[in-house]
């Protein structure tokens, strides 16, 4: 920590703030601040930096440091060379105080059409929030250390159940609005903006509502006394030159979310959220996306090579599987087996909840030139392994599954969902297939998967467990043949 | 026994009975959080069914072969990423 750093300190590289950090809060006890990860896993190469007191501009302390094996000049930029900075999450993307005047503009051309939609197709009290409202009340403009834009809606609920059947509802409505969409939580979900040169802006929609008791909770993580009479009926703020709509006293909503400093500019600021609040989100809406960005870190650095012999399961499965139907590679990851399996003329459809997977699947199918669907299915959402489970159902028709080292990562809820999907799209013939890790009492592991598979309607056919258990090494394994048939051919 | 021996005999089993009942408070806030923890998770479960039935109900109950189908497409599309 340089000398006479007591406040936010902006970490500049070539001239261009990258990253903010509060000397006092996040310095440890030797006075080190540890680099957000975001940013730790792209530095390489050579950096002339600055650190600069963010309230007087003063240069702190600056140098040149080599911060990777590479010999380039580092930079923090996207693939189409715009300029990147960390914000307030720790998260890696672009900031208005970089992007010109058409990419803000398109976002609050793209923020009031999705305002509108909101309030004439969904009914909804929609109104901005974080970011965007406290820019607009500060200046007018988008915060310059921000990188999304948010809304919030009031939900007619009362219970977290009404306020997320009113999310969901209002997804559905944008959809069918036209509006690219994704699920955060069962309370927020993103709209999509496209901007100048192909750039697409999230739009975040967060439930709002006023429990039994009369406290505020807004996702992702307010909660509080709020004076409805504050909020609502709506008023309006101006937000770069545009009307929209506002708390009618936007005021004491900011004061919940940001504190009573919220008037002042700190772009090192982060949420302090109380653990009884985190508790009460996350134990509420939470959950469907658990590790998912871990997953989808690791198939982004897949390698680029990828490795094209099938695993041993595959080649196992092989010789058992039912002649000529398709197969459902659940969990297929990067897509070695499934596409391994399309190559030897079976039809296969890849299953995974990590979409920078399938992207990766779908790049290793093409550059193999097989024919393989790949569509997103996650076991924690319950919504969507019904659906799923039910198109394929309706689909009447054998099918095998298959599924490698998927079934040790779900928790308990997912895995009894996945053997309800296997229940439901088997129902016509096929056979399951499974393999899984065993690290801990393996016989005993085993037999807890095979009661389950049994008390969904399932019957085993083969069972084994093998592998070695020296070394500490974690190679032991089981695999499962299970079949879920119940209806003859023709029947409802 | 001593008297002096008697007290400090006295207050070390309290000491020990204050200590296991510490032990089994924490063990029922534990078991207690889990159970606060699962109940809420049902809020989701309970909404996720709610969609998934009110989104399906009208056309299944219409016995609409063709409006289930196509329900079910867009529904599967409402689980669909951007």
């Amino acid at each position: 920590m340089p000398d006479g750093a007591t406040g936010v300190v902006d970490v500049v590289f070539s001239g261009r703030r990258v990253w903010s950090f509060h000397a006092q809060r996040d310095a440890d006890a030797e006075g080190f601040v540890r680099w957000p990860s975001a940013l730790a896993t792209r530095l390489d190469g050579w950096v002339a930096w600055q650190l600069v007191d963010h309230a007087t501009g003063t240069v702190l302390a600056s140098g040149r440091t080599q911060v990777g094996p590479s010999e380039e000049r580092f930079e923090l930029r996207d693939d189409a060379g715009h300029p990147l900075a960390i914000d307030k999450a720790g998260r890696c993307g672009r900031m208005f105080d970089e992007a010109d005047q058409d990419v803000r503009g398109a976002l609050v051309d793209g923020v009031l059409r999705a305002l509108s939609d909101l309030h004439t197709h969904g009914g909804a009290q929609a109104f901005l929030a974080f970011g965007c409202l406290l820019g607009a009340v500060r200046s007018g403009r988008m915060i310059g250390h921000d990188t999304d834009a948010d809304l919030a809606v009031l939900s007619p609920g009362t219970t977290p159940v009404d306020v997320m059947i009113h999310s969901y509802r209002l997804q559905h409505v944008m959809r069918r609005r036209g509006w690219a969409t994704k699920r955060m939580s069962g309370g927020g979900f993103k709209v999509y903006v496209e901007g100048p040169e192909d750039l697409l802006m999230g739009v975040d929609v967060f439930s709002a509502w006023y429990d039994d008791e009369g406290v505020f909770s807004m996702l992702p993580n307010v909660r509080g006394p709020l004076p409805r009479e504050s909020l609502v009926p709506l008023g309006t703020v101006v937000l770069e030159g545009r009307e929209v709509a506002a708390p009618l006293r936007p005021e004491p909503l900011l004061a919940l979310t940001y504190g009573e400093g919220w008037a002042v500019p700190d772009p090192s600021f982060h949420f302090e959220v109380p653990t009884s609040v985190r508790r009460r989100m996350s134990g509420w809406f939470r959950g469907e996306r658990a590790h998912l960005d871990d997953w989808d870190a690791a198939y982004a650095h897949l390698e680029a090579e990828p490795v094209r012999e099938p695993s041993d399961f595959a080649a196992w499965v092989e010789s058992r599987a039912t002649p000529g139907v398709e197969l459902l590679d659940l969990g297929c990851g990067g897509g070695r087996d499934a596409v391994w399996f399309a190559a030897r003329g079976v039809r296969v459809t890849g299953y995974d909840f990590s979409t920078v997977a399938l992207s990766r699947a779908s790049e290793r199918a093409q550059s193999e030139a097989v024919d393989v669907a790949f569509e997103p299915l996650n076991f924690a959402d319950a919504r969507d392994s019904l659906t799923t489970g039910a198109r394929l159902a309706f689909d009447a028709r054998p099918r095998d599954l298959y599924s490698r080292r998927v079934i040790e990562g779900l928790d308990a809820p997912s895995r009894r969902m996945f053997w309800r999907f296997c229940s439901m799209v088997q129902r016509r013939g096929g056979r399951t297939f499974v393999e899984t890790a065993l690290p801990d009492e393996p016989q005993a592991g085993l037999d807890r998967l095979l009661s389950e598979i049994e008390d969904s309607g399932g019957r085993v056919e083969d069972a084994t467990v093998s592998g070695d258990v020296d070394g500490g090494t974690q190679t032991v394994r089981g695999r499962i043949v299970a079949s879920w048939a119940t209806a003859a051919q023709g029947d409802a | 026994m001593s008297d002096e021996t008697m007290v400090d005999t006295e207050a070390r089993t309290r000491c020990k009975r204050l200590d296991r009942r510490l032990r089994q408070q924490q063990q029922q806030i534990l078991e207690l959080k889990e159970e606060l923890h699962e109940t809420r998770r049902l809020h989701r479960r309970v909404a996720e069914l709610a969609d998934v039935l009110g989104e399906l109900l009208v056309p299944a109950l219409d016995r609409d072969d063709e409006r289930v189908r196509a329900a079910l497409a867009d529904l599967d599309r409402a689980g669909r990423d951007a």
